[in-house]
């Protein structure tokens, strides 16, 4: 129930807010305000009952179950699970929930009702990816968060919004319709040799395959995944998207919406095609390392502020295609330690960037300079978030660069190599920002104020998380253990009848011998 | 005849008196209102004499060769009669701004729907051609009767020239087919088809020309955009939705009974056709801004994507084809119904009309923006659930040259209706004129409500819509 | 007490983050109390410690202390762990006393500064990743604290960050360090997958067992290491960023660029030893590298005008002495001399300091002079110091630790007469170069004069250098004199002593006094040449091939302009290639692409009757066809 809650709290509190600030001006951000620490609150008792569980006695780390048959004609079902993995990208979701939330506080002005049920339903499509198990449901949510986050872009984005909206649904509507077709094809294909048409997870990951058909349903929803991501050439919706949403719109994208890309990867395209996955790992991970290299290098090249940001999400999500495809336990844990770094540290520089954008009125980092004297605050929360960014220890992108790229070594050495390059390319560009808005001579006529209190709470609680979790990752590694053992179990033994754990999971009957 | 005749041609029967019953109370009493009740009394009664039939548990009958009552043709009688009156909602208000003459409206409407009801039981070339014509020049009269205006007169003549010229095509195509067959009914066609035979295909390829020119499949959709654009609003929603539907399902029943599916050369000429029809269609819309043109050439693309349903000629093709045009029904008269129910003389007719409407009429702009994400195919609408079976009968089939043709056409078919719901947020500026929009008649709202409501909810819990159409067979 | 070795990197840690927080709140003598308290204690710590591990008379003494698990997920455990052991010792002895030292003088330095406040929290916050570098137990956390100095180095060196070109300076050093460090992440990848774990001491003694001397593996690790070393102690090839990182204040150059954190791939080197062992061919490298920057490290340092400059080339010339030694196997000398020069060099770098601050930052020696009666304690502190970087024999500390170096490069199997003799010719440019500074500044024709005296807070911290650099060399005497090895002996548990080729029995003796009075005859040329007849040098410099040397020397060799014409400008030039992302002509191109097809199909639409009619007729004769044709 609790897994119903957190999508309806958003849902339904979305819907509040855009009633209720009809009735009472203003009450729309109290009420996302609310809504969110509802669903925070929820995904951390989620957590709390987690760490109560013995680890052994869950069935590969679902701990948490919600069906309800939906559409029955298809075997589709309105089914929820958590695990591990899915635990701790709600946990992130909640969290940046909020964070946007905040931000949003003082710097959305207009259409306030409508500004928070797109937030919340964006944040609820997202939280439904992550605990959708249910493929039918999954388009479903991956499909409508799109909505709600063209409006945020198309309304409240900045000069060149109605262009950056377009793009970017555009280019996820075609992934994601290319996914609906390999989706289907795998459903027909489980069904017709099963004789079970059902959308369900656990039975779709027993599909068995001819090397040619994993092949193309492969890709169908690898290029869905890959373009969220997004990968080397499928990245240009980014920077106009990041670039012209709104701030709580940035923190949300480069936050959560590149995550569902990974996620859906890990979830979905490794272990239902895991040989034709391992086959084309090579040609993805040059991706990525191209990735990494040229998102560097055009972060360097950027005068606008935002869109610097936007371009060194598209080199930090380079080392997540290249722990993905590097079939790694370790590299796999480095890569959610990544998204989860990520998430917070890029989340937190749109924040910043958002803020500068307010108080200056332009993002062309060409204007900045000398901010620290005026804006000292904000120098130390640009600093530490710069740090993350370029992978320094202690912060938790580093922990997870470097278990990435340490699994990646051991595949594939000669991939991690060219990937560490990137590291001093990142040192390049993110200190760039630093000399860039902070260093030199404050030109400005006008004297900006510093963080407000809410401001400064609200990168504070960012900057604690990646100190603490660059000291301390065991949180995360370890709630998400049980998922990624199950996950390279799946790649490392391809023979799909010897799974025993999921009858647990799955009423039918997965006896019918293959193979 | 037997008794048991009557009863199974009852809702015929009803509607066809209808027009008659309409045209004598006007002759009595001309008024407005009046005839309006009346139309939707008499296509109530309808509705519920097909409710009945629905009902009872009947095999699937069969009238002298002509006509079929079965629960595949009573579905779409259903569908027809709720989108009949649904317009006829959206008329009447529409009619009150914009015609001196209003009553006779409602007599060419009633004998369009006799002439759709007709199509989609028929089974035999007589009744399909009857029902066809019957069905066409009512619509020619219709698509004129705003005749004050010029593209309105012009769009009927050029309606009826090209339709007579299709026509003709169809006509040819079946002579040809009987002077091959020997026969007229769908049945005793089919049998015999089975040799191949120059003569026959030609007369299949001659009623193809026929049928995809009512279809609007390119290259037959040449006429789409003028005459959606000439025909008043609630006309051209009529043509969107029933003309071309029952069409469809007479392609259908054709298409199964005669299993012309077996002939390869059918298979890819339909298939060249869903492609053009899907890119060219989307195409054609990219850049248009006015917003009927729009909705035609976005017609032309969901023609082409039921066609692949069609094509597919599974178990799941006769139900996509069922579900998607319910959900295509509701989500286009929906969207013509937001052009016609403002209180003013004229329509909606540009994008730009729309202009920051989202602001000052939320509730209508939801509808409309709902309407169009159905049409674009976005879950939790209708057409979602629409487009989802298309994509299943033809993955289920292996077409997955027209399932990737689908997708880039749903994609190319995204910029312009977003343009759509872009131009209903973007505010206006302040010192612009004020919105000529007029005032909503009541009446509208109500019906676009029902029709948003319907909507959303086909599109989250499509199981019992679902359940309904697979209890139906096709015979 | 000796288990909790981590107070000493907590301590200044609370210091820093005190600073950080409350820092702009407090006055400033609570703010000097603060700074200096944290590293203080933690130096007295340090003596304690290190006392009560002296006299316990254990030959190979080793402190663990495990904080808490860092990663331990997928095979990779790594804990946050602290090891002290001999090697160490010297160096958290050096980073904290030394450190203490250089707080207390900033607290007089910095004051009209008015980033008093977060000056002194980077410092601790340096001096706290400085001592995890050096305490590390794991490569990872050794990792954690070579990142976070090369963060404190590039936020001091950009302190004054108004000034852009100091911002650029900082990125600089970042960059260029980054460069190495990369270096040693991926040796850090290499180990984990050879070893299964990063633990330093696991490694060593796994090494040996898996490897042969000479295996391509080991190289490459050893190579790695390297890279690392070389990056953060300013050698070849990355040597260029120490003398641009001056821009800092100068207590930053004393702490940072001189006696800490330059020295850590130092400490890197010396703590792999068993590395470079197995891999002599690249040990062997890292002599060579020491031996060639010594030497261009050495003439740059004689041309520069710049007194900071000239310290740090001179800072780069003797790390370079150390990485021959280390080169050679002599692993004890180098250490030994890491902590000397870091006594004398900071000392000269703080002596410095006071000079430009008294003489409103003027960094031009030519526009000292003179200013030996004006700033006694100055300028005795400071020769004392330049006497041992000149390695003045018998009377500096600097003669002990270098001609112990240079005598085993001698003497090593690793060595022999070819590295002896750059090292030798090494020796007797720094002595030149070192007369020349002393000369230039505190003699000769009077310049600026400085407005005032500095306090006690500058001079005892000078004072007590000077003794360090005086009296530092008599705890490692060699056999040919008073033969004390007490420093050595310390360090004989933790690194192994130099293997030795067969010599003459005087050698040592006889080189001992080549160096020694080969150093006293450059001073007595530098006297020659700088104070009594200019004119040579002079005429020199404006002879066509000695000016193009002075010119090629004073900016260093040429790299900067080499690294900026191969790497830099086209690395930039490329970036403004492609600022607007070529791959979005890919999304332009397609929607020109539909606007096109749109263009042309919606000439179709004519709405001329005919037209129509035509192209369905059209569509009849091509549907006929298709039916036919298939």
């Amino acid at each position: 129930m609790i897994l119903v809650a957190l999508i309806s709290t958003l849902v339904l509190g979305g819907l509040l807010a855009m009633l209720l600030e009809k009735w009472v001006t203003g009450s729309a951000k109290w009420v996302g305000l609310v809504a969110s620490l509802l669903t925070m609150s929820l995904a951390g008792s989620l957590w709390i009952q987690y760490t109560g569980i013995d680890a052994s006695t869950v069935s590969n780390g679902v701990f948490m179950v919600f069906k309800k048959p939906w559409i029955p004609e298809f075997g589709i079902e309105f089914h929820l699970e958590v695990d591990g993995l899915g635990l701790v990208m709600v946990m992130l979701t909640g969290f940046l929930g909020l964070v946007a939330v905040l931000i949003s506080w003082s710097q959305v002005k207009h259409k306030e009702g409508f500004y928070y049920l797109n937030l919340l339903w964006t944040l609820a499509g997202i939280m439904g990816v992550f605990l959708a198990f249910d493929l039918f449901l999954f388009y479903l949510f991956w499909e409508v968060m799109l909505v709600p986050m063209y409006f945020l872009i198309s309304i409240w984005g900045s000069a060149n919004r109605i262009y950056a909206a377009y793009k970017f649904f555009i280019y996820t509507q075609i992934g994601g319709l290319l996914m609906l077709v390999a989706l289907l094809g795998l459903y027909f294909l489980n069904g017709s040799s099963t004789g079970v048409y059902s959308f369900n997870y656990w039975d779709l990951i027993k599909t068995v395959l001819t090397t040619e058909q994993s092949m193309w349903l492969m890709w169908g929803f690898l290029i869905a995944f890959l373009i969220k991501l997004p990968v080397l050439p499928l990245h240009n919706w980014l920077p106009d998207a990041h670039g012209e949403a709104p701030t709580a719109g940035s923190v949300i994208l480069a936050g959560l919406l590149l995550k569902t890309g990974a996620y859906g990867i890990l979830r979905f395209v490794v272990p239902f095609f895991p040989d034709a996955s391992q086959s084309i790992a090579m040609p993805a991970m040059i991706l990525g390392v191209c990735g990494i290299l040229y998102g560097a290098k055009l972060a360097f090249a950027q005068t606008d502020m935002k869109r610097l940001v936007a371009y060194t999400s598209v080199s930090h999500m380079g080392f997540v295609i290249i722990g993905i495809f590097a079939f790694n336990q370790l590299a796999w844990q480095g890569v959610i330690m990544q998204l989860v770094a990520h998430g917070l540290s890029t989340g937190a520089l749109f924040v910043l960037a958002g803020i500068l954008y307010q108080r200056t009125g332009t993002r062309d980092i060409r204007k900045y300079g000398g901010l620290w004297a005026t804006v000292p605050r904000m120098g130390v929360a640009g600093l530490i978030l710069v740090l993350a960014s370029l992978g320094l220890p202690g912060l938790a992108n580093f922990v997870a660069e470097f278990m990435t790229l340490a699994g990646t070594f051991t595949t594939t050495p000669i991939i991690a190599i060219a990937a560490a390059i990137g590291l001093i390319a990142a040192a390049v560009y993110s200190l760039r920002i630093m000399q860039k808005v902070f260093y030199g001579q404050d030109t400005a006529s006008e004297k900006i104020s510093d963080l407000s209190s809410m401001e400064t709470l609200t990168i504070a609680t960012v900057v604690f998380l990646l100190i603490y979790l660059g000291l301390n990752p065991g949180p995360i590694t370890r709630t998400v253990e049980p998922s990624i053992k199950q996950l390279i179990s799946q790649v490392e033994t391809p023979d799909k009848g010897g799974f025993s754990y999921r009858t647990q999971v799955n009423n039918k009957s997965s006896s019918n011998g293959k193979h | 005849m037997e008794n048991i005749d009557f009863n199974l041609l009852s809702p015929l029967i009803l509607l066809a008196v209808a027009p008659v019953a309409t045209l004598m109370v006007i002759a009595i009493y001309r008024n407005h209102t009046v005839t309006f009740c009346l139309a939707v009394i008499l296509l109530v009664l309808f509705l519920i004499d097909c409710f009945r039939l629905w009902s009872l548990s009947f095999d699937n009958q069969m009238v002298d060769d002509l006509l079929m009552i079965d629960k595949f043709g009573l579905f779409f009688m259903i569908l027809i009669a709720i989108g009949g009156i649904l317009i006829l909602f959206i008329s009447y208000s529409y009619l009150n701004n914009n015609v001196k003459v209003a009553e006779e409206f409602y007599v060419l409407f009633l004998t369009a729907l006799v002439g759709a009801v007709v199509l989609v039981s028929s089974i035999h070339f007589a009744t399909l051609f009857l029902g066809l014509e019957i069905l066409s020049i009512s619509l020619y009269a219709m698509i004129a009767y705003t005749r004050e205006w010029k593209n309105s007169i012009e769009g009927g003549l050029k309606y009826l020239i090209l339709a007579a010229g299709s026509s003709a095509f169809l006509l040819f195509g079946m002579g040809l087919i009987y002077l091959q067959t020997g026969a007229l009914d769908f049945e005793a066609i089919g049998s015999s088809l089975e040799k191949v035979n120059l003569i026959s295909t030609a007369g299949l390829a001659m009623m193809l020309v026929g049928i995809g020119f009512k279809l609007g499949l390119v290259p037959f959709h040449i006429w789409t955009p003028d005459i959606y654009q000439g025909a008043p609003a609630p006309v051209t929603a009529l043509i969107a939705s029933v003309s071309k539907g029952s069409m469809v399902v007479v392609l259908v029943r054709f298409l199964h009974t005669t299993n012309s599916q077996q002939f390869a050369w059918i298979i890819w000429t339909f298939s060249a056709m869903a492609i053009a029809s899907m890119l060219i269609g989307s195409l054609l819309a990219l850049k248009q801004s006015n917003l009927k043109r729009l909705l035609a050439y976005s017609s032309i693309a969901h023609l082409g994507y039921l066609l692949v349903a069609i094509i597919a000629g599974s178990d799941f093709s006769v139900e996509a084809v069922t579900y998607y045009l319910v959900a295509y029904f509701i989500s286009i008269i929906g969207a013509f119904g937001i052009l016609s129910i403002f209180n003013s003389t004229g329509e909606i007719e540009q994008v730009s009309d729309l202009q920051g409407m989202f602001w000052t009429r939320p509730w209508l702009s939801v509808i409309f923006g709902v309407m169009f994400f159905s049409l674009v195919g976005i879950p939790l609408t209708a057409g979602f659930i629409g487009k989802f079976y298309v994509v299943m009968a033809a993955v289920n089939s292996g077409l997955w040259a027209l399932a990737i043709t689908l997708v880039v056409s749903s994609a190319i078919g995204l910029y312009y209706y977003l343009r759509v719901i872009k131009t209903m947020l973007t505010p206006v500026a302040k010192d612009a004129p004020k919105s000529a929009l007029g005032q909503l008649s009541t009446m509208g709202l109500v019906v676009m409500s029902i029709l948003g409501l319907l909507v959303i909810w086909f599109g989250v819990f499509p199981s019992q819509l679902i359940a309904v159409i697979r209890s139906i067979e096709v015979l | 007490m000796t288990e909790s070795i981590w107070i000493i990197i907590a301590l200044p840690l609370v210091s820093f983050l005190i600073l950080a927080f409350v820092g702009q709140r407090m006055t400033r003598q609570t703010i000097a109390l603060v700074a200096t308290a944290g590293t203080g204690i933690a130096a007295l710590f340090t003596l304690v410690t290190g006392w009560r591990l002296l006299s316990s008379n254990q030959a190979n003494f080793e402190i663990s202390s495990n904080l808490w698990e860092w990663i331990n997920t997928s095979g990779l455990t790594i804990h946050m762990a602290l090891h002290l052991d001999a090697l160490a010792l010297v160096f958290i002895f050096v980073i904290t006393f030394v450190g203490f030292l250089i707080l207390v003088y900033s607290t007089e330095f910095m004051n009209e500064d008015s980033g008093y406040a977060r000056f002194f929290a980077y410092i601790n916050l340096f001096i706290a990743s400085m001592l995890i570098l050096v305490l590390a137990d794991n490569l990872l956390l050794l990792y954690l604290g070579w990142e976070g100095v090369g963060l404190c180095s590039y936020l001091l060196i950009g302190f004054w960050y108004q000034d852009p070109s100091n911002g650029y300076a900082a990125r600089k050093a970042f960059i260029m360090t980054r460069i190495g460090d990369t270096a040693l992440i991926i040796g850090l990848f290499l180990l984990f997958v050879e070893f299964g774990t990063l633990n330093i001491g696991e490694i060593l003694t796994a090494a040996p067992e898996k490897w042969v001397t000479g295996d391509t593996t080991a190289k490459l690790a050893a190579f790695l290491l390297l890279g690392g070393a070389v990056g953060k102690s300013a050698q070849l090839p990355l040597q260029t960023w120490l003398p641009d990182a001056m821009a800092g204040p100068s207590p930053v150059s004393a702490l940072i660029h001189a006696a800490t954190m330059v020295t850590a791939g130092v400490y890197l080197i010396a703590r792999t030893h068993a590395i470079f062992e197995l891999a002599p061919e690249v040990q062997f490298i890292v002599a060579i590298v020491g031996a060639i920057t010594l030497l261009i490290a050495g003439f740059s340092a004689l041309v520069q005008r710049d007194i900071k400059r000239v310290l740090a080339y001179s800072t780069m010339s003797q790390i370079g002495y150390m990485f021959l030694a280390l080169g050679v196997g002599a692993w004890s000398a180098a250490i030994f001399h890491f902590m000397i020069h870091a006594f004398f060099k900071a000392l000269l770098f703080l002596g410095a300091g006071a000079i430009i601050m008294v003489l409103h930052h003027e960094h031009d020696m030519f526009k000292m002079g003179g200013l030996y009666k004006k700033l006694p304690v100055i300028f005795w502190t400071f020769l004392i110091a330049s006497a041992s970087l000149a390695a003045l024999p018998l009377v500096t500390a600097g003669f002990y630790s270098k001609d112990l170096i240079l005598w085993q490069v001698f003497a090593s199997n690793i060595g022999g007469s070819g590295l002896w003799a750059m090292g030798f010719a090494g020796a007797f440019i720094t002595a030149l170069y070192s007369s020349r500074m002393v000369l230039v500044t505190f003699f000769g024709k009077t310049g600026i004069s400085p407005t005032h005296r500095p306090g006690w807070a500058i001079t005892t911290p000078l004072l007590v250098l000077a003794f360090l650099s005086f009296a530092g060399g008599f705890i490692e005497l060699p056999h040919t004199m008073g033969h004390t090895q007490l420093f050595s002996e310390m360090l004989h548990g933790t690194l192994p002593a130099l293997t030795m080729r067969e010599l003459p029995a005087n050698g040592e003796l006889m080189l001992q006094i080549i160096t020694g009075l080969t150093s006293i005859i450059a001073v007595g040329l530098a006297c020659l040449v700088y104070l009594r007849r200019p004119s040579i040098v002079n005429q020199l410099k404006s002879s066509s091939f000695g000016n193009l040397f002075v010119r090629l020397w004073f900016t260093g060799w040429g790299f900067d302009v080499m690294y900026n014409a191969l790497i830099v400008r086209p690395l930039v030039s490329i970036s403004k290639l492609n600022k607007k992302d070529i791959l979005d002509n890919i999304s332009i191109g397609v929607s020109r692409l539909m606007a096109f097809g749109n263009s042309q199909l919606v000439l179709s639409q004519s709405g001329k009757l005919r037209w129509y009619m035509m192209i369905i007729a059209l569509g009849a004769i091509l549907t006929l066809t298709l039916s036919i044709v298939i």
